[in-house]
């Protein structure tokens, strides 16, 4: 009876869930397959248990691709979420077409696709001729190696990553900004508020649910780096990271080992792993926030 | 948030937003402007020694936006392979007294031979 009843319903979204299971569960459940076998990709798999993840885990290119990701998330996710917010700021204290004009300006960065970003990058970054140490070598400063000084590298990514990443989360933030009520800021006003507390008591947080949405949005993009070290390191599959792997992240080392090493049994448990530590980030992220709201 | 711009006198406070506002608008936009400038610009000349604002030869922009065309094939089928090619080597270069080597995106081609090698996509991607 209740079958019947529901039947029609169950029909309407069987499209979705066949293409869904056949086009996003079936890939999953594969590669978590694959990743307890040792496979070139065309020969027959070997049965080798966890001996993948344990080979991954106790790999020196893990502990250093693990390193650089820590390190690279620690400054990028929150100094790309500041730079963000203060664009916001900055843009919405303009009115008119100088709103729009600076709105899409900031955001221009975004559309560039990330090829091309780190391309125009690489020839910024270049050593003696490149745009920025020519502009250091205006003030009488020695040319900097950004590509490949290991002590500059990851700052140099960052700075890539910033520019590009900033005028998408402005947007957002910026939507968020145009939510909050007016009357709040007049009654902060009355209060004797200044512009820095109304920021600050005001704004910041009537812009939780936003920013704790970009923080974690940041957090998985950033755990998830790929094609701008790749890029700007001018990887191959068999040479990537960049002078003394100072540009190896876990994407990286998980496409080499697919695609360099032909081993796809460990870039699949390499996969895993690396997804088991975005879902466990995540939750981790919700419930704080989750326990933070209750208190 | 509160005061907009254009409203009330003007400020120190507000003069510094607007320069602030136009030197990051200047930072987001030029990577932009100077890879237009690098496609844009004469042949061979190297554009971080001579750093300029604004593209010095409509013509060779034009050539290397009609390439990358030619390059993708979205310009049709006789653009393929061998007819593709005659930029790169003249009937006087590819006579049989001096070795050449040609390689395109499909495949390799040396003098005394019509095609050396083929290669797919999926050979290159891997090695």
């Amino acid at each position: 009876m209740s079958l019947r009843r529901h039947l029609p319903h169950y029909l309407m979204i069987a499209p979705f869930m066949i293409l869904f299971a056949a086009f996003f569960l079936y890939p999953i459940l594969s590669g978590l397959y694959y990743s307890f076998f040792d496979w070139n990709g065309v020969g027959t798999p070997n049965y080798v248990g966890l001996a993948n993840y344990q080979h991954i885990v106790g790999s020196r290119d893990f502990s250093r691709a693990m390193i650089n990701l820590v390190q690279y998330i620690i400054i990028t996710v929150p100094l790309g979420i500041l730079v963000a917010l203060a664009l916001a700021l900055l843009v919405d204290s303009f009115t008119g077409r100088w709103a729009n004009f600076f709105r899409n300006a900031y955001f221009m960065p975004v559309v560039l696709p990330a090829f091309l970003a780190a391309t125009i990058w690489r020839w910024i970054y270049a050593p003696n001729f490149g745009l920025l140490n020519m502009i250091l070598g205006w003030f009488g400063m020695r040319s900097i190696n950004f590509l490949n000084d290991t002590g500059m590298m990851l700052y140099a990514l960052i700075a890539v990553d910033v520019w590009v990443s900033a005028g998408f989360n402005m947007v957002i933030i910026l939507a968020g900004l145009k939510n909050i009520p007016v009357e709040l800021y007049e009654a902060a006003r009355l209060d004797g508020a200044s512009k820095w507390q109304q920021i600050v008591y005001v704004t910041i947080p009537m812009l939780g649910p936003v920013l704790f949405f970009v923080f974690t949005y940041g957090l998985i993009s950033a755990m998830q780096v790929f094609d701008k070290p790749w890029l700007l390191t001018g990887s191959s599959f068999t040479s990537y990271g960049g002078r003394r792997h100072a540009l190896l992240f876990p994407v990286m080392d998980m496409m080499g080992r697919a695609f360099g090493g032909v081993k796809f049994g460990e870039a699949a448990a390499y996969g895993f792993i690396l997804t088991l530590t975005i879902v466990a980030v995540t939750a981790l992220m919700f419930a704080l926030r989750a326990w933070r709201e209750r208190k | 948030m509160s005061q907009k711009a254009g409203a009330g006198p003007i400020s120190v406070w507000k003069i510094l937003k607007w320069i602030v506002a136009l030197t990051i608008a200047a930072i987001a936009i030029f990577p932009i402007w100077w890879m237009i400038n690098v496609v844009f610009a004469l042949p061979g000349e190297p554009v971080s020694l001579n750093p300029r604002l604004w593209p010095t030869s409509l013509s060779a922009g034009i050539a290397n936006i009609h390439m990358i065309f030619a390059q993708t094939e979205f310009l049709g089928r006789e653009e393929r392979s061998g007819r593709s090619m005659r930029p790169l080597l003249s009937p006087h270069e590819r006579n049989d007294r001096q070795p050449w080597l040609a390689i395109t995106s499909r495949s390799a081609f040396a003098s005394g031979s019509k095609l050396v090698y083929r290669y797919s996509s999926e050979r290159t991607m891997f090695y």
